[in-house]
């Protein structure tokens, strides 16, 4: 299965260093083209005002209005909200990037399963359910390590035994034995690479 | 044998706390959680969490298999078709599970709503009604009905916190009514010991109970002494109960998680009668007054008041990792750019936003300063943290001349001395710990000489911008990546004499691109080389080679190798737990050099990198810039 990871934060933020906040956001709005740009005018016409004073949120939601654009194209089973956009949402206790994201996808691409990555499984679940946030998939990083295990392996792994594994995703280092044996007794089927298929 | 109890609706917030008392008393629980959603509650060896949609009879039955007894909260608040499929569903499949004698002891303590008392019932009250009547009306069933009045606890979306949420942010408090009715808020731990205490006595069997607390309160009057416990004092605003009914109706028609619902406009107007003594008397229970109620979940827990100074990338940083801590406040966000002012304000850090400190620390009260601004405006900074006696956490590098660090000295007290760091999140690093821990160990023998890289792919022409101005940055690749280097150098072998350094200007800017070091740590003999200039190096990288007599220690490309041993990145553990905002720039590391000047402001921890140790830091970066000269 192919999933697309949004937005791509690492690259942003680079950019950002070099043309600023808006510059940065302005740039890829020009690449959308003019009917990319109506689409997002129309979908941020209720969030106008939040724009307009520059809140933090609604300018990270329109980062990720451009990228869906961008790839409303591109083949894909599942959508994915990068994990910078996640972990910063469940720091701030800010659902609106999150909810509004989940919505749109749905809105465009119905067929399409949404999920999120995160490097804190735990306390972004309870912050999901908190939310009354749903999704197809987690992916987080689950490894005999209990490598970026937040908090630590044994809540991480309680947690999924708790859960539906169908909906959760390894996202692992390598392919290896120990390693599939590891994600075999806690039941995950899904594992996921970066820049792969998963 | 311990008893097993079905907890229906078990990751909502009464039965979330119903579940863990029961596991502490003894009980062994089945939860069951809508197949739809993640599940929250705490793992414990005597829970079994069912996912399985109540009104799916079949899936029920297979997933509960048999129990003691049943405590019954399922409920779906507000939704007009759901909430009644899930109240009458739910109570048939609970009587159908006692009638196919699942439930060995018959027993259901069924868990309603003062809702249901009211004349002008909203979906929930009715929905609920009907799921009681199907209950009560089974035969063969030993079934006990709670009516709880509102609910209070942690939560942010229960009573206490809503008023006074609206009592700290709006400038009135608009209350829907004349504000004059009774109610009984009890706290969730209450409910939930009730609970249990109902499921053990049998002489409950075929009642129906009021919980609440033991004397009761007007609306108008809870909202003064939230308002009390507080220190504010906002006016009341009576709406008349018919056009609040209207507003909220119009409101939930636009607005999605509206924090009031018609449920609740109705529930909060209309006297429900509430007896909770019988229940106090028969349970011998004695719950939480409305005052000790509000203090439990309103009194401010003590927390440290923090300025962030510069909103930048590095100042939204510390600032978002810092509000995942509960004993900080970020009480001011300080810059001298208004925008940037406006953003982080709106991220809800809760903050005030200021453009000149002193304003903030004098206003705010602060305890604490992050410096996150450019390098040129570090001592102004300082200076202003040192005439407050506030501690600081500053970036790297302090100073961008070494000779203020004797008006430092001079001016410091012994509380900014001991609690104030700087952040050198290379040492943080849990591979730069783990080699420090193996050369204590004497892993590799004696420390004969090290070798170390710092490169970067940044610079590879002409460039403009603060950075490359001498004047207001100190210099290059020396001072700007440089003391990443230098700190992990000062962590592992202590201060090291500059024996050796030249530099090299290799794009025609003000500032150098590349250094070579020498220095000396008594018999030890280091190597540094920084580069800004490496292609192909978009991620600041640090390569780390170190001979001992018996040994060697080589770092290199997230692998480690002790004395040919290989250890992969991951194998390394984290030393604490984290919250991490972005492994692939070094989240962990930030985190842990936050929470150590937080714990050190809070419970004088040492911190792994003090003032006395960013001096030594500095001093050997400007002894390689004299060295070059």
């Amino acid at each position: 299965m192919e999933g697309l990871v949004i937005p791509d934060m690492t690259l942003f933020i680079r950019e950002v260093s070099e043309k600023g906040n808006l510059g940065a956001l302005m740039s890829r709005m020009i690449d959308l083209g003019i009917g990319g740009i109506l689409t997002l005018g129309w979908w941020n016409l209720k969030n106008l005002t939040h724009l307009v004073k520059m809140e933090f949120a609604y300018g990270v939601l329109l980062l990720v209005q451009i990228e869906l654009i961008k790839l409303k194209d591109e083949k894909a089973d599942y959508i994915l909200i990068s994990d910078q956009i996640t972990d910063l949402s469940v720091a701030l206790k800010t659902n609106v990037i999150l909810e509004s994201s989940i919505k749109i996808i749905k809105k465009i691409r119905p067929t399409i399963k949404v999920g999120v990555m995160t490097n804190n499984f735990v306390r972004a679940v309870s912050q999901f359910y908190e939310w009354g946030l749903k999704m197809d998939l987690v992916v987080t990083p689950i490894n005999s390590y209990g490598y970026e295990m937040n908090p630590n392996q044994t809540e991480v792994e309680e947690l999924i035994k708790m859960n539906d594994k169908n909906k959760i995703a390894a996202l692992t280092t390598g392919n290896k034995v120990k390693e599939r044996e590891y994600l075999k007794r806690l039941g995950i089927k899904n594992q996921a690479w970066v820049n792969g298929d998963f | 044998m311990k008893e097993t109890i079905l907890v229906t609706g078990a990751n909502g917030f009464i039965g979330k706390r119903t579940v863990e008392i029961l596991l502490a008393s003894g009980f062994l629980v089945k939860a069951l959680v809508r197949d739809d959603n993640f599940c929250r509650l705490k793992p414990h060896k005597n829970l079994e969490v069912v996912r399985v949609d109540i009104c799916d009879y079949e899936k029920l039955m297979k997933g509960v298999g048999v129990v003691d007894a049943v405590v019954h909260l399922a409920a779906n608040k507000y939704h007009p078709q759901k909430s009644f499929e899930v109240s009458i569903k739910g109570a048939q499949n609970i009587v159908r599970l006692v009638g196919e004698g699942r439930v060995r002891s018959k027993r259901v303590v069924n868990i309603s709503s003062q809702s249901t008392k009211i004349k002008w019932q909203g979906v929930y009250g009715k929905s609920k009604s009907k799921g009681d009547q199907i209950i009560m009306n089974a035969s063969g069933i030993k079934w006990t009905t709670l009516k709880p009045s509102l609910v209070y606890g942690d939560d942010k979306n229960t009573i206490f916190k809503t008023i006074a949420n609206y009592a700290l942010k709006l400038p009135v408090i608009p209350v829907i009514g004349d504000g004059k009715w009774k109610l009984y808020p009890i706290d969730v731990d209450d409910v939930a010991n009730i609970i249990v205490k109902t499921l053990k006595n049998d002489s409950t069997v075929g009642k129906v109970y009021d919980i609440g607390c033991e004397k009761g309160i007007r609306f108008n009057e809870l909202v003064d002494l939230i308002q009390n416990e507080l220190g504010v004092r906002k006016k009341i605003i009576n709406i008349p109960f018919g056009a609040g009914l209207l507003a909220v109706w119009v409101a939930t028609k636009i607005i999605s998680n509206l924090p009031v619902s018609i449920d609740n406009v109705l529930g909060s107007n209309q006297d429900t009668y509430c007896r909770p003594r019988k229940a106090i008397k028969k349970l011998g229970i004695n719950p939480l007054s409305v005052v000790e109620g509000v203090r439990k979940y309103l009194k401010e827990k003590k927390k440290i008041k923090v300025a962030i100074v510069g909103l930048g990338k590095m100042g939204i940083l510390h600032a978002t990792i810092l509000a995942t801590m509960d004993e900080v406040e970020i009480a001011a966000v300080v810059d001298i750019d208004k925008k940037l002012g406006k953003t982080a304000v709106s991220m809800g850090f809760g903050a005030r936003f200021y453009e000149d400190l002193t304003k903030a620390i004098e206003t705010e009260k602060i305890e604490a300063v992050f410096i996150c601004t450019p390098n040129f405006n570090h001592w102004d900074i300082v200076k202003v943290c040192l005439r407050y006696d506030v501690p600081f956490m500053v970036e790297k590098p302090v100073l961008a001349k070494y000779e203020d660090w004797y008006e430092i000295d001079k001016k410091m007290t012994k509380k900014v001395r001991d609690k104030s760091m700087t952040g050198y999140f290379w040492v943080q690093k849990r591979e730069i710990r783990f080699i420090k821990k193996m050369l204590l160990r004497k892993v590799i023998g004696e420390v004969e000489s090290y070798r170390i890289n710092l490169k970067h792919g940044e610079v590879f022409g002409r460039k403009s911008g603060w950075m490359f101005c001498k004047k207001l940055s100190g210099g290059g690749v020396l001072m700007n990546p440089g003391p990443h280097a230098f700190s992990v150098i000062r962590f592992l072998f202590g201060k090291g004499k500059v024996e050796s350094s030249r530099i090299k200007y290799i794009y025609g800017n003000e500032v150098e691109d590349e250094a070579r070091v020498g220095l000396k740590h008594g018999k030890i003999a280091g190597e540094l080389l920084v580069s800004w200039s490496v292609k192909n190096e978009p991620v600041l990288k640090i390569e780390i080679e170190i001979q001992g007599n018996k040994g060697k220690i080589i770092f290199k490309d997230n692998k480690l190798w002790v004395n040919a041993k290989r250890y992969d990145y991951e194998e390394i553990p984290c030393e604490r737990e984290v919250f991490n905002l972005n492994p692939r720039s070094g989240g962990d590391a930030y985190y842990l050099e936050d929470r150590e000047f937080i714990e050190n402001c809070l419970l004088r921890k040492n911190t792994s990198t003090p003032l006395f140790f960013a001096k030594e830091v500095e001093e050997m970066i400007f002894d390689a810039y004299k060295y070059a000269e």
